[in-house]
């Protein structure tokens, strides 16, 4: 009997990746852009997919999909551009910007005149209480205190009123003053420099109205632009003001009325210097301040946050903050032997030859201002003492006397060197602002630089994270084996007809990670063909209305 | 506080959030928050975990599960009456309480010449103090839309489906007739069958751990076939059972000697899935399908009013979360319960850190999900089960719809291309 052929229908062929310009017969398969194709019809010349902006369109009239992975396929050229970009923005990248904001705090050091860029941003209205920021990982609270210090913001009728660049003036309101604001003062008269606001009782006024400006500074040693002056009855307490280094000032109160209020102007005014950080959440991530190295202000370090959506993480400790400097004097009615001094007993007030007005003194750790308590005042070279000033001033524990007698008739003046208290180097007290606030600038620049490379970390850490999920993404896709699904193969191949007693060669056993053959398929469409035929041995699954999968045969 | 990372390509454990503001969703990875206090609640609606993702197909559970029950109401088709007018009888034989047999019978009278007539008839014998038993199961009849009486009472006892008519009357179960039933599980080892396909290996292994004293799970006749319906203890395993001989030679000659066969023979009683073959092949189209049905489910009595009948599926459908309207979330299917409990291991470890599902829950707010409790899914086993995981032996099984346990509300989420 004759050997009779016949075509029951035709196996899928892989061709490898598409060709543009080869024919494919029918059931050819091929891929491109990550997908597989099966072809529907002989000499298909018809690519099966094409790029349309950035999506990925098929031809399903002369190709069937077989598997479509063309989401992994765009996303990978995505984690190509991606990890372009990543490139730039590695730690040395980062070094290098902090590297350069070193630079300009270096040549902010040299400089001894300030310059009309300041380093503040614009100065924000603070109440009193606690700035409740939540820290981890051992950040502290930053506390931003009231100011309670007083400023006189009005002349006293009669006498100059120089004032240089105030922005404003009104009633209850303040301003800060950059650089060297003291007003030109007469020389020699010891005029008090300042004035607190009370009222007519003498009790100060709240700051309630408090507001903060800053004001241009001029150049060291001129005048500013004088303004109109509002001419006001002022109650106060005149300010022996002190520049100290600019962790802070000193209010020395004066008690009593300013009494030299007709005879010329006093125009009150205090200067005020506070360290802060300036933050910007704008990504609304917790921020970092680090503190680590800032000069402590006499109030604690203030933070100013300009688009607080978050919480400041608040680390490292401010510097300690300088001791406060002043001049002593000894009394002016007799000599006065310190030791054995008793508490309350004495006034001793010493003079520093040649302090300039805004001169500053420095006490060095250990000096004795004072035995046993005594309290002790302070002036300028130019003031004639007439009453004790109150002191509000820190300094390093005192120790037991080791101030040797000291004698004069009354009004002797005594240097300080003489009492072991260092004069600070640079008597020019303006230059040493200057230095100090550059340095106070300097900080603060450095505290945002630390920020910002904590934002630009944090940024590379999330596009990391992106890339990796889109491998992942990628992955996941490619792992996929499109000859496969609920676990077996799409096509079996057994040499007999579809059976439990007949295992198909590719069937994914239990021992295989798979599950045991019983002869029926693994889901509805998936082929069986038997192998030990040429004819009539190819088979389908479906699902019977029992819900069991069963084998239907193929009729060719 | 921590630094909240979001991701794209979210993976167990990691929580699902709603944007308030837009409706859209956002998953947050689960290592990059502490608490729910992490989380700015004005700003987002906290979901609940993922508990997988396939491709882009992410399926999550709401933060907050309940205990329900599936149906408490059963119902028979009543027939065999006669309606001319004439007195006849008819008698109800009814289970009161779970013993198995039949405990109570009443004979009622009726002579109504009218369907309707004999509801009313029968509605005024029920609520009568001579039947009492009728009486504390709220019996109640009433015509369906083909005019069939239908009587229904609370189901509270097993046994109550087969109460029977006899003597004038025929009861048909007549229980949710829109969902089918279907009891049919394969397991890896080739077995298809109801009950016995494992859900929790974790539970499975502590329970069959022990020596059993069960012919079904420790068999009293040598094992000839590796197609198991049910897990075999250890011990009979090993043929060192104190309550059987050795039987199971051939499966330790298949998959192997000591413990470490027994644990690939306890492999080989997992489910298969994803399948389409029987109850596991079921789609959550079909879950959502009927938890709407069963949601929508009322009946009123002489005592009740617009009464919700499958309290399970009604608490799924009614949640909402910002972008989710109610009916989004559903009672899951076998395969979502299985895929559930793979990895749970609270319980087992007394510590609801112990896996990364219920850590995630726990840190949120949310309920436990532990591998010792019942699981409610969203299909019927057969005229009187349901469909549930078993929390003390760790398979699947049916277990009667009265029964209060334990409902996951589920759902699914396509993750879109972004513009």
């Amino acid at each position: 009997m004759a050997t009779i052929k016949k075509t029951f229908g035709k196996l899928s062929m892989y061709k490898g990746d598409y060709t543009s310009g080869v024919a494919y017969k029918y059931r050819n398969r091929v891929t491109l852009y990550g997908c597989e194709f099966e072809s529907k019809i002989d000499n298909n010349t018809y690519a099966p997919a094409s790029i349309v902006g950035d999506d990925i369109t098929f031809d399903t009239v002369h190709w069937n999909v077989v598997s479509n992975a063309k989401d992994a396929y765009l996303a990978s050229q995505k984690i190509a551009t991606l990890e372009t970009k990543m490139a730039g923005l590695e730690d040395g990248s980062l070094q290098a910007a902090s590297a350069k904001l070193a630079d300009n705090i270096t040549s902010w050091e040299g400089r001894d005149e300030l310059s009309v860029e300041d380093p503040w941003t614009d100065p924000v209205r603070t109440t009193a209480g606690d700035v409740s920021i939540n820290s981890e990982n051992g950040g502290k609270l930053v506390k931003i205190t009231p100011l309670t210090d007083y400023y006189a913001t009005g002349l006293v009728s009669g006498g100059f009123n120089r004032l240089r660049n105030a922005a404003h003036i009104g009633s209850g309101e303040v301003w800060v003053l950059d650089g060297d604001m003291l007003p030109a003062l007469p020389q020699g008269d010891g005029t008090p420099q300042g004035i607190i606001l009370t009222d007519a009782n003498g009790v100060d006024i709240g700051n309630s109205a408090t507001v903060y400006y800053k004001a241009t500074a001029p150049s060291v040693g001129s005048l500013g632009t004088a303004i109109t002056p509002v001419v006001k009855t002022v109650n106060g307490k005149v300010v022996r003001f002190f520049p100290t280094t600019a962790a802070g000032f000193i209010t020395v109160a004066f008690t009593g009325q300013a009494t030299r209020a007709t005879s010329c102007a006093h125009i009150g005014w205090s200067r005020r210097w506070w360290d802060y950080v300036s933050v910007n959440d704008a990504s609304d991530d917790g921020q970092t301040v680090d503190l680590s190295g800032l000069m402590s202000a006499q109030n604690p370090l203030h933070v100013i946050t300009t688009d607080v959506k978050d919480y400041i993480n608040v680390v490292g400790t401010t510097a300690t903050r300088h001791t406060v400097c002043a001049s002593v004097t000894v009394s002016a009615s007799s000599w006065h032997n310190a030791t054995g001094d008793t508490e309350g007993t004495y006034v001793h007030t010493a003079v520093i030859t040649g302090m300039k007005s805004n001169g500053v003194a420095r006490l060095g750790n250990g000096t004795i201002l004072s035995v046993n308590g005594t309290s002790v005042s302070f002036t300028d070279d130019n003031s004639s003492v007439s009453a004790a000033l109150e002191v509000v001033y820190e300094l390093a524990t005192p120790t037991t006397s080791t101030v040797t007698n000291i004698y004069g008739a009354g009004n002797s003046v005594f240097k300080l060197e003489d009492w072991g208290i260092e004069r600070q180097a640079g008597a020019n007290g303006t230059a040493e602002f200057t230095t100090a606030y550059a340095q106070g600038y300097a900080d603060s620049l450095a505290a945002i630089a630390q920020i910002k490379v904590k934002e630009l970390k944090e940024q590379s850490e999330d596009n990391a994270q992106s890339i990796a999920e889109l491998t992942a993404a990628l992955y996941d896709e490619m792992a996929k084996d499109p000859d496969m699904k609920n676990g077996q193969p799409r096509l079996l191949f057994g040499e007999g007809t579809p059976q439990e007693a007949v295992v198909p060669t590719n069937w994914r056993q239990l021992s295989d990670g798979g599950y045991n053959w019983i002869g029926r398929p693994a889901f509805v469409g998936q082929r069986y063909i038997n192998t030990a035929v040429t004819t009539d041995g190819e088979y389908v699954g479906y699902l019977d209305s029992g819900y069991e999968l069963q084998w239907r045969t193929i009729v060719g | 506080m921590a630094k909240l990372r979001f991701t794209t390509l979210p993976e167990r454990g990691d929580a699902m959030l709603g944007v308030k503001a837009t409706g859209e969703f956002v998953f947050l990875k689960e290592n990059s928050f502490e608490s729910v206090s992490d989380i700015d609640q004005s700003k987002y609606d906290i979901i609940g975990p993922v508990f997988k993702r396939d491709g882009n197909i992410v399926k999550f559970m709401n933060l907050i599960n309940a205990s329900a029950k599936w149906c408490e109401r059963y119902a028979f088709k009543l027939t065999g009456y006669t309606l001319d007018g004439s007195t006849h009888t008819g008698k109800l034989n009814i289970w009161t309480a779970g013993s198995a047999a039949r405990d109570t019978s009443y004979t009622l009278s009726y002579s109504a010449e009218t369907v309707s007539g004999l509801v009313s008839e029968l509605n005024r014998l029920f609520a009568s103090s001579d039947y009492p038993a009728l009486g504390s199961q709220d019996w109640f009849a009433e015509l369906d839309d083909e005019n069939n009486v239908i009587v229904s009472f609370d189901y509270v006892v097993s046994y109550q489906a087969s109460n029977t008519g006899s003597e004038g009357f025929t009861l048909t179960a007549n229980t949710l007739p829109d969902i089918p039933a279907l009891a049919k599980v394969l397991r890896k080892n080739g077995a298809s069958g109801g009950e016995g396909a494992i859900s929790s290996m974790t539970k499975a292994l502590q329970y069959f751990r022990a020596d059993l004293n069960n012919a079904t799970y420790n068999p009293a006749s040598d094992v000839t076939s590796v197609k198991r319906t049910y897990p075999i203890c250890l011990p009979g395993y090993l043929g060192t059972s104190q309550y059987q001989s050795d039987r199971c030679a051939l499966l330790r000659q298949t998959y192997g000697e000591g413990e470490a066969g027994w644990l690939k023979f306890m492999e080989s009683c997992l489910p298969v899935y994803p399948t389409e073959w029987g109850t596991m092949g079921w789609t959550p189209e079909k879950a959502d399908e009927y938890t709407r049905i069963m949601a929508a489910k009322t009946y009123s009595t002489m005592n009740k009013t617009d009464e919700t009948m499958c309290k399970a599926a009604s608490y799924c459908h009614n949640i909402e979360h910002a972008g989710m309207p109610k009916g989004t979330f559903r009672l899951p299917t076998l395969q979502e319960i299985a895929e559930i409990l793979d990895g749970v291991q609270f319980n087992v470890i007394n510590n609801r850190n112990a896996d990364i599902l219920n850590k995630t829950l726990y840190k949120l707010g949310g309920s436990p999900v532990s591998c010792g409790s019942y699981f409610w899914s969203a299909f019927r086993y057969s005229a009187y089960f349901a469909w549930l995981a078993h929390g003390v032996i760790g398979f699947f099984g049916g277990y009667y719809m009265y029964g209060s346990y334990v409902v996951i509300p589920v759902s699914t989420y396509t993750l879109q291309r972004k513009a």
